[in-house]
């Protein structure tokens, strides 16, 4: 019905116009200006700009994803995530400008028309470098990727961050033996890689594998959990009716104590960081992260930890955030 | 929802002669009827009795006119109920199509899901409500079994009949405790929706939950009483009724008649077993134009509700570029797929979708349960023949066309009737310019 809305009669929420907009000007949600999408890898030099002209030679993609490279919190994201995979050795290769949205926003509120726009020539770029397999640290993207794509031909073995990390440290490709934290931690799940794909353990078991750390969950968790408020192209949305989703679920994981809260996905990250800071709590008190953040986290206080231990009469310092 | 592939043929349309899901129904409903009147004929020919004086009588203190009356009532409402059934299919039929074939590949997966639904296993997740709706299903269940197992030693010549002696002993105290579960089940219902009230019921009851609650309580109430004093009047003739302590509902009960003269518990037997038919023939009745159709409609929707797209990814639309289709997405019944259209007969209007809902939690007009429910409203009152609506609805609220967004949308619907297909394509070029902004296909009544 909103399909029929959005192509029929073009009657879709005029907030929604600016991100069309970005979307098909830009190839970007926020409009902003494709050329500066790498710019948060300027000083990893680790992270190679590939070429969408020339065979892929990585095992695998870094599809970063609109919020990933423009958004500030999620940039803290996408650096923590490049980090643990060159610890893990492995080499880090993203498309940069040549990146386009996935389409997921539009497809989500009806509007096929542009989600084909910017899904055909990604598939053509992405076949074109004979890519095989992406690393997506959005839900979104994921789940367009592995799930919408090959709708239109375009077939990849696609991984979350939050997989591929739980299988780096299970096979100890990634040493988290020092990561420690001591400190209570709340895992909110994201509909797009909980209800839509069952990915429900995996971000649970990353954060699980830092040392004392405590895991608690929220009373809507699982196939329960309930909504941040961007999904569904409500990203792009102002909510001016009853509370705002983000503030509800933003309390309840307030209200189990927890100094972290932990997400996988950007717009999660987005929704729960303003629903803490509108609760009043600022990040000395509850830190809001994507499990990559917490986990970088805990693996450098763990190394700092272990050089005091060489040198102990240093003071401890306190944490810093992950990719700062 | 896409519209990728050519609309179905209207229905009752150029006289083909193919058969539908929906005279399926109607063979078997028929087939049931003519088995349910030659199971009254037969005995009446061949006459098979047995002499055991632990057994149950059928039809005892029973008079014939009341028999035939039996036998004819409940086959030609079995009939009925199969055509009101068939009307209803035709409705689904009017939808897109939707391949979920049963394939090899999908068979097991298929009875999987066949069997969660059967089981209630997304009922039991709430605790309360699932051992309260297995008590009735299974208490029902059982009391139909018991029901059966009867008639088929009714059926049987005499050295075949089994049902006396212990064996009906064991039968008569498995009647009872299912009675007594049934009974139980029923009470905790009633208890729950008008007392207790969870907030996904209190938001919406219909007064005909009352009426099967009503209906089902009736059914076990009469039982009981039917049998008491079937107890009490053989009892009150002299006969040893000491068996029937396996009875131990229907016994203790039928012992507080004791010493009513033989002429008062015959006819005051004679009424509990009318109030019992009667009981059950309400029950056929509402049984395909009320929610309780979901008995077949639910473990339907759950056996097809395998498909091969991954729950992540929306439905397929062609390469908008390229098409030389002319409308996309769904506005009228006739956009939806059919087996989206059984799932509306399937609801139950139980609120767990709503009840979990985030826009609906935090104060927004979004109504999940209300796009299903408004959607069947929809194509209930466009169907030819019309039918009931999948849950009873106001009677000040009329439907004049097929487009969903007569009902469910959040501007109020002008009224413009857009009868089919084609006049919505000729409307299209017409009405573009909208650009209302609304938050989902939500409803505000």
């Amino acid at each position: 019905m909103r399909r029929y809305l959005a192509l029929m009669e073009s009657d879709f929420p005029t907030e929604l116009g600016n991100a069309y907009r970005g979307m098909e000007n830009q190839g970007n949600p926020w409009g902003m200006n494709q050329g500066e999408r790498g710019d948060w890898a300027k000083d990893l030099d680790f992270v190679d700009i590939v070429d969408p002209g020339t065979p892929l030679e990585a095992e695998y993609l870094y599809w970063v994803g609109c919020a990933g490279s423009f958004d500030d919190k999620n940039r803290k994201v996408t650096r923590a995530v490049a980090k643990l995979l060159q610890r893990a050795g492995i080499s880090v290769a993203v498309l940069g400008p040549s990146e386009m949205c996935t389409g997921d926003s539009a497809r989500r509120s009806g509007n096929e028309y542009l989600f084909q726009m910017l899904a055909v020539p990604n598939i053509e770029m992405l076949d074109g470098m004979g890519v095989k397999k992406i690393i997506t640290q959005c839900p979104h993207c994921f789940n367009t990727l592995l799930n919408e794509y090959p709708q239109l031909g375009g077939r990849y073995e696609v991984i979350h961050h939050s997989q591929l990390l739980e299988q780096l440290i299970a096979d100890r490709r990634l040493d988290v033996s020092g990561a420690t934290l001591e400190e209570r931690i709340t895992y909110h799940d994201s509909c797009y890689l909980g209800r839509h794909n069952d990915i429900y353990l995996a971000p649970r078991k990353v954060v699980g594998a830092i040392k004392g750390i405590e895991v608690v969950e929220m009373s809507r968790n699982g196939t329960k959990g309930m909504c941040c408020g961007a999904g569904g192209a409500r990203m792009w949305m102002e909510e001016d009716v009853g509370t705002k989703v983000n503030d509800e679920r933003a309390k309840e994981a307030l209200s189990t104590g927890a100094t972290r809260i932990a997400t996988a996905c950007p717009f999660c990250l987005i929704m729960l960081d303003d629903g803490v800071k509108a609760a009043g709590a600022d990040d000395d008190t509850v830190k809001v992260g994507d499990i990559a953040m917490h986990l970088l986290d805990a693996i450098e206080a763990g190394e700092r930890a272990a050089e005091q231990d060489a040198a102990p009469l240093a003071e401890p310092s306190p944490a810093p955030t992950a990719g700062d | 929802m896409s519209t990728d592939a050519e609309p179905v043929e209207p229905s009752g349309g150029n006289g083909t002669s193919r058969v539908r899901p929906h005279h399926l129904a109607i063979g078997l409903g028929i087939a049931f009827a003519v088995g349910t009147a030659v199971s009254g004929i037969l005995p009446l020919i061949l006459d098979w009795h047995s002499d055991s004086a632990i057994q149950r009588e059928v039809f005892e203190n029973v008079p014939g006119p009341l028999q035939l009356a039996f036998y004819t009532i409940i086959p030609v409402l079995l009939v009925w109920g199969a055509f009101a059934f068939a009307a209803r299919m035709r409705n689904w039929e009017r939808g897109s199509p939707a391949p979920r074939r049963t394939t090899r590949k999908n068979a097991s997966r298929r009875l999987r899901d066949f069997r969660a639904g059967v089981y209630m296993r997304t009922l039991l997740r709430d605790s309360a409500a699932g051992l309260m709706h297995s008590m009735i299903y299974f208490g029902f269940l059982v009391l139909l079994g018991v029901t059966t197992v009867l008639e088929i030693d009714h059926q049987l010549p005499e050295d075949l009949k089994f049902l006396h002696g212990r064996t009906y002993q064991a039968y008569a105290m498995v009647g009872d405790a299912a009675g007594l579960v049934f009974l139980g089940g029923i009470a905790w219902a009633i208890l729950r929706r008008y007392v207790q009230r969870p907030y996904r019921i209190r938001i919406k009851s219909k007064p005909e939950h009352a009426v099967i609650l009503g209906v089902f309580g009736a059914i076990g109430l009469t039982g009981f009483g039917a049998e008491a004093f079937r107890i009490a009047l053989r009892t009150a003739e002299g006969d040893s009724m000491d068996f029937e302590r396996w009875s131990f509902v229907g016994y203790p009960l039928s012992t507080l008649v004791d010493g009513w003269s033989e002429s008062t518990l015959t006819s005051v037997h004679q009424w509990w077993w009318i109030g019992h038919v009667v009981a059950f023939v309400a029950f056929l009745v509402i049984l395909p134009i009320t929610m309780l159709r979901h008995m077949f409609t639910s473990p339907l929707n759950m056996y097809l509700c395998d498909k091969e797209r991954p729950k992540g990814a929306m439905k397929p639309m062609p390469n908008l570029m390229e098409t030389e289709l002319e409308s996309f997405g769904a506005s009228v019944v006739e956009d939806f797929t059919w087996k989206q259209l059984l799932d509306t007969d399937a609801c139950t209007m139980c609120g767990r979708c709503t009840s979990v809902c985030p826009a609906h939690a935090t104060g927004k007009s979004l109504d999940p349960r209300e796009i299903v429910l408004k959607t069947g409203e929809v194509m209930a009152a466009t169907g030819d023949p019309v039918v009931s609506p999948p849950i009873g609805t106001d009677a000040e609220i009329t439907v004049s066309a097929n487009s969903l967004f007569e009902r469910a949308s959040r501007r109020r619907s002008s009224g413009r009737a857009r009868p089919a297909r084609r006049a919505m394509r000729s409307a299209r070029s017409t009405s573009r310019s909208s650009t209302r902004s609304s938050t989902c296909a939500a409803t505000s009544r």
